[in-house]
């Protein structure tokens, strides 16, 4: 069974002539059209610095942070055993006594 | 037992000194407040430039959609009804012929068949031909929006990764120095800390006059210089 376009192929054909007709007409509107209508994207696109070098500024600056973070827990660490090591200390002079 | 209480006391000590000296600056909480912020103005900023970026391909797009319903489509109408002879057709004189690949007297018996295949071809491809120049006009446009879109989307999201990367670690200085104030009020030792970073402030501010004082001395100096020149060139 032919489908819609096989069986409007040949009008189709003619249609299209037709539009080369019209374009080709308003050819010097339409060039006008798109000049005033068109974007220069360099001219607005962001100038970011270069991927390597900021990924290697984001690189450093989380290796610090994991630092500060295992930092921050070795030192609550400490602090915390140090205060079980008082309040055994405390519970081993109240034996001794 | 009084041994074991001295041997804590300068392990604390030594710990308390430690987080003292290691920690002379200060990270207020502001600071950590402030990065997070800027995390949500950034967002804010963002969802702004993309509906600027949006809006203004919008109007060209407007720009060229009435160059297509008012001047374009209209003329291609006017030409396709000559080229299409739709008045013909409407008259009953031709039908199209796929067969023939041209307009053709209808067969007798089979007039309204032929009239009814020859409008439903002949606007057919004039919608196909309308929608093609459309997507000629339109789809550089939303090529351009969406490079353009993506550009801005790609740099905005290295702010945000820059800005949550500064956030963390600010927010990580801080647990350092929130443990090391818990340690050091432990010890009753915080206060010196905050002593410690005033009379640095204080420091500061001293150096930065002595500076100033030092550069005015140096300009008066080169002042002098050039005087002195001045004076034994005019001896020679």
């Amino acid at each position: 069974m032919a489908s819609k376009k096989d069986e409007t192929h040949g009008m189709r054909k003619k249609a299209k002539e037709t539009r080369k007709k019209v374009d080709e007409t308003l050819k010097d509107r339409e060039v006008e059209l798109l000049r005033i209508t068109n974007v220069d994207l360099e001219s607005v696109r962001p100038q970011i610095s270069d991927d390597a070098s900021f990924n290697k500024l984001i690189g450093a600056v989380n290796e610090a942070t994991q630092r500060n973070e295992r930092l921050a827990d070795l030192k609550k660490r400490i602090i915390d055993l140090g205060e079980e090591v008082i309040k055994v200390a405390k519970e081993v002079a109240g034996i001794i006594k | 037992m009084k041994q074991i209480y001295r041997l804590l006391g300068i392990l604390f000590g030594l710990i308390g000194l430690g987080f003292a000296l290691t920690g002379c600056s200060t990270v207020p909480k502001e600071v950590v407040e402030l990065s997070y912020r800027m995390g949500e103005d950034l967002s804010a900023l963002h969802k702004s430039y993309v509906k600027l970026v949006h809006d203004h391909f919008e109007m060209l797009r407007e720009e060229r959609m009435q160059y297509l319903n008012d001047e374009w489509t209209p003329m291609y109408i006017r030409a396709w009804t000559e080229d299409g002879r739709l008045l013909d057709v409407a008259k009953g004189e031709v039908v199209w012929s796929e067969k023939a690949g041209d307009f053709v007297e209808p067969i007798a018996g089979k007039e309204e068949e032929g009239l009814l295949f020859t409008i439903r071809s002949w606007s057919l491809a004039a919608v196909e031909e309308i929608e093609a120049k459309k997507a000629d006009l339109m789809n550089p446009l939303n090529a351009q929006e969406d490079l353009l879109l993506s550009w801005v989307n790609d740099a905005f999201n290295r702010l945000y990764r820059g800005n949550s990367a500064i956030t963390a670690h600010l927010n990580s200085l801080r647990k350092v120095q929130e443990v090391q104030d818990d340690a050091l009020a432990a010890l009753h030792l915080k206060d010196l800390r905050d002593k410690i970073n005033n009379v640095l402030v204080t420091a500061s501010d001293t150096a930065k006059k002595e500076l100033e004082t030092v550069r005015k001395a140096d300009g008066l100096l080169q002042e002098v210089k050039k005087k002195l020149q001045k004076k034994t060139e005019n001896k020679k």
